[in-house]
């Protein structure tokens, strides 16, 4: 980075751009939005939520153990696969522990090899790279994966008619689920790759953007934000890939039919008089 | 011998609640009965009265709560459950028809375990020939069909597996009386062609005894009647039977009378 160095913001500077959100609550009075309450909560959030996570880092940047630096990432992956988990309507048995497992797996396929034979790290484990790295790709895994189990779930009763019919011609639940699948694996991967399809033209991407307000050359900038599309690509395709598998296998049982909980859930049909 | 033996057979449903969640009804209550081999048997009842869920049960759809059920001698439990529902096909009450064409469609059996697609424009042929549809449907978008069309798609494409055993669930419950004649014409045609066995669930009793040589009545989960369907459906015994057989005539009368 050197000698390029970036403008530090004082803390009377930054209060006035606190005036950004008196204008805004200003024009919500006026419109009548019943918004003012919403923006003031929202604004504080933002900064109190930001400041802790500015000295957790603090802390968490300072950490020269593996063995503190991982537990981290693990906790990031726990929360990552709960708030999935907590973003499905409809629950197979067994889904949070389905989640934790996908994107945990998704974390060390994608992490592995790019800490050691792309970036190759000093340490493997330094947190500058490995923290947000891991963040970001929790983040776009969290997405997909809520977004593939939903859809797979929507899928299979709104197609129940059509898998069952399969099933009945003598279809294996993976053969009569199978279009249930692919809809849930599109609908998964489809936010990341339209993601990465307009990055840099309509959108300068968060990590380059700090890197390159950081000092950093924009070049260098530049291959840090391709190696990460790169990796939300690979994660969000691994991920989202084993939790509609497993969750798909939730939905049958091993006599190829329906498992009870998915007949539970739908509307009981009414006979056609 | 018998083809479905069924012996006490119980089975729960869950359905909504008022309060939005749900509750557990019976559906069926010990049920036995037996379905003789190459025969035509129905199965009347009232809506909501488990005819259905029995046909659900006798492919593996679903499994009974208590109870066995038999098919050519052995129990369901101990036949690989796909070999069982190429043995045994059910068509639906208003059948799902796959993406593609009539023939992908009748083909889609076959073709699963790799014995003909398709491309087999003869076999697709005869098909359609046993359940009195032209030949020329095979290319048509099987999606485009009406229901009655649907419905003798659906009965071709369980042909195709070569069963032994077809179940039938409503076949002519969405259908003008013209199609559910073309309907009940097929179905005949194949117990008699294919020495298939078929068990038809039904609420028009008209259309039970144009088909049936057997009959079982079901009122509330219980099997209250059966035997010949002649006799059973004309003159049943039990009084809940009777009950059910005359408001059903009823309702035919006026159906009728409605044009």
């Amino acid at each position: 980075m050197g000698d390029v160095g970036y403008q530090s913001i004082g803390y009377p500077n930054l209060a006035l751009a606190i005036g950004f959100v008196v204008l805004a609550v200003v024009l919500a009075r006026v419109e009548r939005l019943g918004l003012e309450k919403a923006l003031v909560i929202g604004s504080i959030r933002a900064c109190v939520q930001l400041m802790a996570m500015g000295f957790v880092l603090v802390l968490v940047f300072e950490m020269d153990r593996w063995y503190h630096v991982v537990p981290v990432v693990i906790l990031m992956v726990l929360v990552g696969a709960r708030s999935a988990y907590q973003r499905v309507e409809r629950k197979p048995p067994g889904l949070q522990a389905v989640m934790t497992g996908s994107i945990a797996v998704a974390v060390l396929a994608v992490m592995g090899p790019v800490v050691t034979v792309v970036l190759r790290l000093e340490q493997w484990y330094q947190p500058q790279y490995l923290i947000p790295i891991s963040g970001m790709i929790i983040g776009n895994a969290t997405t997909g994966c809520a977004v593939a189990a939903d859809r797979l779930l929507a899928e299979l009763t709104l197609r129940r008619d059509e898998v069952e019919a399969m099933l009945c011609l003598g279809a294996s639940w993976r053969q009569a689920a199978r279009a249930s699948v692919r809809a849930a694996l599109r609908a998964g991967w489809m936010p990341t790759i339209n993601a990465i399809t307009v990055y840099g033209i309509v959108q300068l991407p968060g990590m380059m953007t700090g890197q390159v307000i950081g000092g950093v050359a924009p070049v260098e900038a530049v291959k840090y934000q391709v190696l990460i599309a790169y990796m939300l690509v690979g994660a969000v395709a691994i991920s989202s890939y084993l939790t509609v598998r497993l969750a798909c296998s939730q939905a049958f049982t091993k006599a190829h039919q329906f498992a009870k909980w998915v007949h539970r859930g739908r509307p009981q049909e009414t006979a056609v008089r | 011998m018998a083809a479905f033996d069924i012996r006490s057979v119980t089975k729960w449903r869950f359905v909504p609640s008022g309060d939005g969640g749900t509750r557990r009804v019976l559906a069926l209550s010990g049920v036995s009965l037996e379905v003789p081999e190459r025969s035509i048997m129905a199965v009347v009842g009232p809506s909501g009265s488990g005819k259905s869920t029995l046909l659900r049960l006798l492919n593996r759809l679903e499994e009974p709560d208590e109870g066995t059920i038999g098919f050519a001698g052995v129990p369901l439990r101990e036949l690989d459950v796909l070999e069982l529902r190429r043995r045994v096909g059910l068509v639906q009450q208003q059948p799902a028809m796959f993406a593609g064409s009539v023939a992908d469609n009748v083909a889609y059996g076959p073709a699963l375990r790799g014995e003909w697609s398709a491309t087999d424009l003869d076999r697709v042929g005869a098909l359609l020939d046993t359940v009195g549809l032209p030949r020329d449907f095979a290319p048509r978008e099987a999606q485009q069909l009406s229901g009655g069309e649907r419905q003798r798609v659906a009965i071709a494409r369980a042909l195709a597996n070569d069963p032994e055993a077809l179940l039938l669930d409503e076949p002519t419950s969405a259908l003008d009386p013209g199609a559910a004649r073309h309907v009940l014409e097929a179905i005949r045609r194949v117990s008699e062609v294919a020495g298939v066995t078929a068990v038809v669930v039904s609420h028009t009793l008209a259309h039970a005894r144009a088909v049936a040589q057997w009959a079982a009545i079901l009122v509330g989960g219980q099997l209250v009647e059966h035997g010949p369907a002649d006799q059973s459906l004309a003159a049943p015994q039990s009084p809940q039977a009777r009950a059910f057989i005359e408001q059903a005539a009823e309702a035919g009368a006026e159906a009728e009378h409605d044009g």
